[in-house]
C-alpha cells in the first residue's frame, strides 16, 4: 500500500506532502519545483499527503508498491545497488 | 542525485538542518497526546521546552488517527464505583489502581486543556452532511478546515512557546554521573546529528509495530522501551497483543479505514457506565477472544464482541454522546485481522516504574515517560481496559503528570545544564551510522520483512504455545545475531529503518519471553497451552530487562493483593469472556 502520483502537472510544489509525512517518503526536485515520491516503500497509507495536497496530484494504491519494492531490494551477500532497475539504464546504474 | 522509481523525478540528498544542537529545561520526545501534555505543561510551568518528533505533531504516529477522548465526570452522573467494577473487570485485575485513582480525579484537568488547544471543538460528521455516502473525503475536508484536531496540535504547541523540532529521530538518550542530560539524534533525512542539551527528558515515542498493514501506526518503532532497556529499565506488558482490524475490502490501505474518523470531530466518550446501563454493556475489553482466526474466518467466543461504536448514552443533555463510525468493519465477513502486529494492546506496555509511581519517573535522574508504549502502568492491565478514549485523555494525564513532575525536578533540585560532549555525540553517531559503512549486506526493509514473517502470523502472536513460541524465538534471535549486524544503509534515509529494525527486533524478544513465562491465558494474551486464567500462579506482572552479563531476563513482580479482586468470586463471574478451550480447561483444573 503507498502513494502513488496521479498528476505531477497538477502539484505547485508547496512542499506539503514533505512537511505532513511522518515517514520521509518525499523528497524535493528543485529544477522542476515539484515534490517525489522517493522512498514508497516506506509509506503506510496514512493518507495525510493525499488529502492535503492542493493540487489533488497524489492517490493511494491499495498494494502498490511495498512487496514489488521489496522483493526488488532482496538480501545479496553482494551487496545491492539503490537505482532504477529497468532495461538500458547502465548510465544510471553506474552512478 | 538520486534516482527514484515509477518514473518520479530525480533528487537531491537532503540538506543538512541549520540547528543541530539545542539547549532547555524540559525536552519531550515524540509530539503525540503524552507529548503535547507534557510539553504544554513543562512550559507553564515556567519551563523552557524543547520538543522533538520523528514525523511532524499531529501527522506522526497514531495521534492523528485518535477519535475519542473519555474523562470522569461526576457531575454528569459518572459514578466512580461503577465504572472502577467495570474498569478492574475488563483489566483482568492487572490494572494499576493507583493511576486509574489519578485518572478519576484528574481526566477532567486534561478534556480542559484539550478544550484550550482546540482539540474537542465539535462540528458535523461525514454521515449527517453526506459526506461519508459519497466517500466525498475533500468535500468533507473542505468543510470542517481547521477545526481538524491535527491542525491544532502545532498551532497548539507553538502558541504556548515550545520549541518544536520535527522529522528528527532520538536515537539515545545520554547518561553522565547517574544522571540523563539530554538526548543524541538524527535529521530524518539527512543523517546529521542533533544534539539536545536538558536537564530534564521525558520519552513519550509512543508504541510500536513491525510492520503495519493497514492501521496507521508505521512511526511508532518502541523507541521508548529500547532506550529504556538499554539503559537498564524494566520493560512490561509486551505479552498482550492489540493484533487490530482493518477493511476486508482492502486490508493493507490505512487510508480505507481511518479516513473519516481522521477527519471527523474527536468523539466525547463517557456516561455510559451507570448502574442503569452496567447490563448493557460488554464485559471485556479483550480483543483476542473474539477474532481468533481459524481457516480465515473470525472464531466468536461466548461474549458479545467488543464494540465501543454501538453504545449509546442514556443522557440525551450529555455533550458526550456516541455515535456509530462510518468506517467501523463491524465484524464484516472477511474482516482482517492483524493489520498491527507486534502492538501491545494500549495502556498495558511501556518502561516499568513501579507500582506507587504516578507521575511516570524511571528512577534515572532527569528521566520520564508517559503515553501509550512509553510508560507500562499499567492501567489497562491485560486489555484496553479504558475503552476508546483513553489513548488521547489518559496518555494526557500521563504527559501532564511527567510534565509537571519533571519542571518539580529541575526547580527544587536546582539542576544545572550540563552540555553532552562532543565525544558522546561522536560516539553515538558512529553507532547509528555503522550501517552506511558496510559494504555489503542485507536491506534493512527486507530484513524487516523477515522479521514480520516470523511474528505476524496468528499461530505466533494471538494463537500462541509454548513450541511455536521457541519455534519464533529461535528465528528472532537469528535475525538478531546474524542479520542485523549485517544491515546496511545505503543513504541518510536508510538510517531511521535500520535504527527502528533493531528496536522492532529487541521487542520481538520481549514479546517471545514474557509470551513463554506467563503460562495462562489473560486478557490480550492467549495461550492455546493454558487457555485458562490462572488466578493462583499468575496474578504477577512480568518484566524484561538487560542481565548483568548482557542477555534480557524475565523477572517476575508482585504487586498489591488489594488489586487482585474478589478471588472467592465464582470463576464464570470474575472472568465473562472465554477463550476457546478454556471452559474444558479451568474445569480440568477443578477452577468451576
Amino acid at each position: 500500500m503507498s502513494v502513488i502520483r496521479f498528476d505531477l502537472d497538477a502539484c505547485i510544489g508547496c512542499r506539503l506532502c514533505i512537511q505532513v509525512c511522518p515517514f520521509d517518503v518525499f523528497r524535493f526536485n528543485e529544477e522542476h519545483k515539484k515534490s517525489v515520491i522517493a522512498y514508497p516503500e516506506d509509506c503506510i497509507t496514512c493518507g495525510q499527503c493525499y488529502i492535503y495536497c492542493p493540487g489533488k496530484s497524489l492517490g493511494l494504491s491499495h498494494n502498490a508498491y511495498a512487496h514489488t519494492l521489496v522483493s526488488y531490494r532482496a538480501p545479496a551477500e553482494t551487496g545491492i545497488r539503490r537505482d532504477i532497475l529497468a532495461p538500458a539504464c547502465d548510465e544510471l546504474s553506474a552512478k | 542525485m538520486k534516482y527514484s522509481v515509477y518514473g518520479e523525478l530525480p533528487f537531491d540528498e537532503a540538506k543538512a538542518p541549520t540547528k543541530t544542537q539545542y539547549e532547555c529545561d524540559v525536552l519531550v520526545i515524540g509530539g503525540g497526546y503524552a507529548g503535547l501534555s507534557a510539553a504544554v505543561t513543562a512550559r507553564k510551568a515556567g519551563m523552557s521546552v524543547v520538543l522533538v518528533d520523528k514525523g511532524r505533531p499531529g501527522y506522526s504516529g497514531q495521534s492523528p488517527h485518535v477519535c475519542c477522548t473519555r474523562w470522569f465526570d461526576p457531575d454528569k452522573g459518572d459514578e466512580r464505583e461503577t465504572v472502577e467494577k467495570l474498569y478492574y473487570h475488563e483489566g483482568e485485575y492487572l490494572a494499576n489502581r493507583n493511576w486509574f485513582d489519578v485518572w478519576i480525579k484528574e481526566s477532567k484537568s486534561v478534556y480542559e486543556l484539550y478544550t484550550e488547544l482546540g482539540l474537542t471543538e465539535q462540528y458535523p460528521d461525514a454521515n449527517s452532511t453526506g459526506f461519508a455516502e459519497n466517500d466525498d473525503y475533500f468535500g468533507y475536508r473542505d468543510l470542517v478546515g481547521n477545526r481538524l484536531r491535527h491542525k491544532r496540535f502545532m498551532p497548539g504547541l507553538l502558541k504556548n512557546g515550545v520549541t518544536v523540532v520535527d522529522h528528527t529521530m532520538i536515537y539515545d538518550v545520554v547518561e553522565e554521573a547517574g544522571k540523563v542530560i539530554g538526548a543524541v539524534g538524527f535529521d530524518v533525512a539527512s543523517g546529521t546529528p542533533m544534539v539536545f542539551h536538558a536537564k530534564a527528558t521525558i520519552l513519550c515515542m509512543g508504541s510500536g509495530v513491525y510492520r503495519p498493514a493497514g492501521w496507521p501506526t508505521g512511526g511508532a518503532s518502541f523507541d521508548a522501551i529500547s532506550i529504556g532497556y538499554r539503559h537498564g529499565l524494566p520493560i512490561i506488558g509486551q505479552e498482550f497483543e492489540d493484533y487490530h482490524s482493518a477493511k476486508g475490502d482492502s486490508p493493507s490501505n490505512a487510508w480505507a479505514k481511518e479516513a473519516f474518523p481522521y477527519l471527523q470531530n474527536m468523539m466525547l466518550n463517557g456516561g455510559e457506565e451507570r448502574k442503569v446501563n452496567l447490563d448493557k454493556l460488554t464485559g471485556t475489553g479483550s480483543a483476542i477472544a473474539t477474532c481468533v482466526v481459524e481457516g480465515g474466518k473470525p472464531y466468536q467466543s461466548d461474549a458479545p464482541s467488543w464494540h465501543p461504536f454501538l453504545w449509546k448514552n442514556d443522557h440525551p443533555d450529555d455533550v458526550r454522546n456516541n455515535r456509530v463510525d462510518t468506517d467501523e468493519p463491524k465484524n464484516q465477513p472477511g474482516g482482517a485481522y492483524g493489520v498491527a502486529p507486534g502492538m501491545p494492546v494500549h495502556t498495558v506496555s511501556g518502561i516499568f516504574c513501579g507500582c506507587e509511581d504516578t507521575v511516570g519517573y524511571t528512577g534515572i535522574p532527569g528521566l520520564y515517560c508517559a503515553g501509550d508504549g512509553c510508560n507500562g502502568g499499567p492501567v489497562g492491565g491485560a486489555t484496553y481496559a479504558g475503552r476508546t478514549g483513553f489513548t488521547s485523555n489518559f496518555f494526557g494525564l500521563q504527559g501532564k503528570r511527567s510534565g509537571e513532575a519533571a519542571s518539580e525536578y529541575v526547580k527544587s533540585s536546582h539542576v544545572e545544564l550540563k552540555k553532552i560532549s562532543p565525544e558522546k555525540v561522536q560516539q553515538l553517531h558512529d553507532e547509528y551510522t555503522a550501517p552506511m559503512r558496510l559494504e555489503k549486506g542485507y536491506d534493512a526493509v527486507w530484513a524487516l520483512d523477515c522479521l514480520q514473517a516470523a511474528m505476524t502470523p496468528f499461530w505466533t502472536l494471538l494463537v500462541k504455545s509454548e513450541d511455536r513460541l521457541n519455534a519464533a524465538l529461535v528465528n528472532v534471535l537469528y535475525i538478531r545475531d546474524h542479520v542485523l549486524p549485517k544491515v546496511m544503509a545505503m543513504d541518510a534515509h536508510d538510517l531511521k529503518n535500520c535504527t527502528e529494525l533493531r528496536h522492532k527486533v529487541l521487542q520481538a524478544e520481549m514479546k517471545l519471553r514474557l509470551s513463554l513465562e506467563r503460562k495462562e491465558s489473560r486478557g490480550c494474551h492467549y495461550r492455546e497451552d493454558y487457555p485458562f486464567r490462572d488466578d493462583e500462579n499468575f496474578l504477577c506482572y512480568f518484566v524484561a530487562e538487560k542481565g548483568q552479563d548482557g542477555a534480557m531476563e524475565i523477572r517476575r513482580v508482585e504487586y498489591p493483593d488489594a488489586w487482585k479482586g474478589d478471588r472467592s468470586e465464582p470463576y464464570l463471574q470474575r472472568y465473562t469472556s472465554y477463550f476457546p478451550g478454556e471452559k474444558e480447561a479451568a474445569a480440568a483444573h477443578g477452577l468451576l
